[in-house]
């Protein structure tokens, strides 16, 4: 490499050698990945003294200190209301959503 | 006139206290922001603001001591720390029920947003057991950076009396809560400088 970047540097750029470069393997993927990517899903919660952040009159399920799962979309609309009322809603870290299980 | 030897002008500080609270839970201790956390940079959940007050904060700390007398001595042989209490006072102006049950010391907030034929609403239950809480409050410093104390644990006791006047006053709710921790668990930090590179 040192001979090719010196031979290089000096514009002698037939000493240079140019293998042609192997396609780049496809990376593997999981089904497990592929599921996750395609509908993430996005734990929220409150916490105490936010007993219960009620959904209902928006359709969507109510946020519990226990912690409710939404997808991506549904997730971004109860942050947004979420804001709006004032209340505090926590996303689950994957890992500890890992650990409960 | 010049400043007499000893003194230095530029230890006497000024300046407001931000107070901020975090239910207490048991087998995870409160702990402050990171440092890289500056002097009033908002600090991250599960700390909350407590908001406006009337005239500000007060921290108190007070020692009460038991005097230790021989009657052949008319001045105390020792004085010993018999009790100390850390308090930090103020009057909430901000007007919410999150407030209002901060100042009660306790309770549960359920909030409903609205929908077809469903009000908004926010409804606090009272308690009458007393919620534990930790408590940070910041302050700024001499040399312009920030002052931490850190209460790991207090229990909010205060008389609250709500005034509703037409004009004469803004609604306040008392808010006083006790240390109820080991005086050595409380934390108070001074940053003196800045990092001096990344």
């Amino acid at each position: 490499m040192a001979e090719q970047r010196k031979a290089a540097a000096a514009g002698d750029h037939n000493t240079v050698t140019h293998e042609p470069a192997a396609p780049a393997p496809e990376p593997q993927v999981s089904d497990a990945a592929k599921r996750t990517s395609k509908d993430k899903r996005v734990t929220l919660r409150v916490s105490h003294p936010h007993a219960r952040f009620d959904l209902s009159g928006a359709g969507l399920a109510d946020v519990t200190q226990a912690g409710t799962t939404y997808s991506e979309g549904e997730a971004d609309q109860v942050k947004t209301l979420a804001l709006k009322y004032g209340v505090p809603v926590f996303e689950v870290a994957p890992e500890s959503e890992e650990n409960a299980k | 006139m010049s400043t007499p030897t000893g003194v230095n002008p530029n230890n006497v500080v000024v300046g407001l206290a931000a107070v901020w609270i975090q239910p207490w839970v048991d087998g995870t201790p409160a702990e402050l922001p990171a440092d890289t956390v500056l002097y009033g940079q908002p600090w991250t959940s599960p700390w909350a603001h407590l908001g406006g007050t009337d005239q500000g904060w007060k921290l108190k700390i007070s020692t009460k001591t038991a005097d230790i007398t021989i009657e052949e001595q008319s001045t105390p042989v020792d004085i010993l720390a018999d009790g100390k209490t850390l308090t930090v006072s103020g009057a909430l102006a901000e007007d919410t029920l999150q407030h209002m049950l901060w100042a009660y010391g306790g309770g549960t907030l359920t909030t409903v947003v609205a929908g077809a034929s469903q009000i908004g609403k926010q409804t606090l239950s009272l308690q009458d057991k007393l919620e534990k809480w930790a408590l940070g409050v910041e302050t700024i410093n001499k040399f312009g950076h920030f002052r931490r104390f850190l209460i790991p644990k207090v229990v909010v006791a205060s008389d609250v009396e709500a005034s509703y006047r037409r004009a004469a006053d803004k609604r306040m709710y008392s808010f006083e809560a006790n240390s109820i921790c080991p005086i050595e668990d409380v934390e108070i930090v001074d940053m003196t400088a800045p990092a001096t590179g990344p």
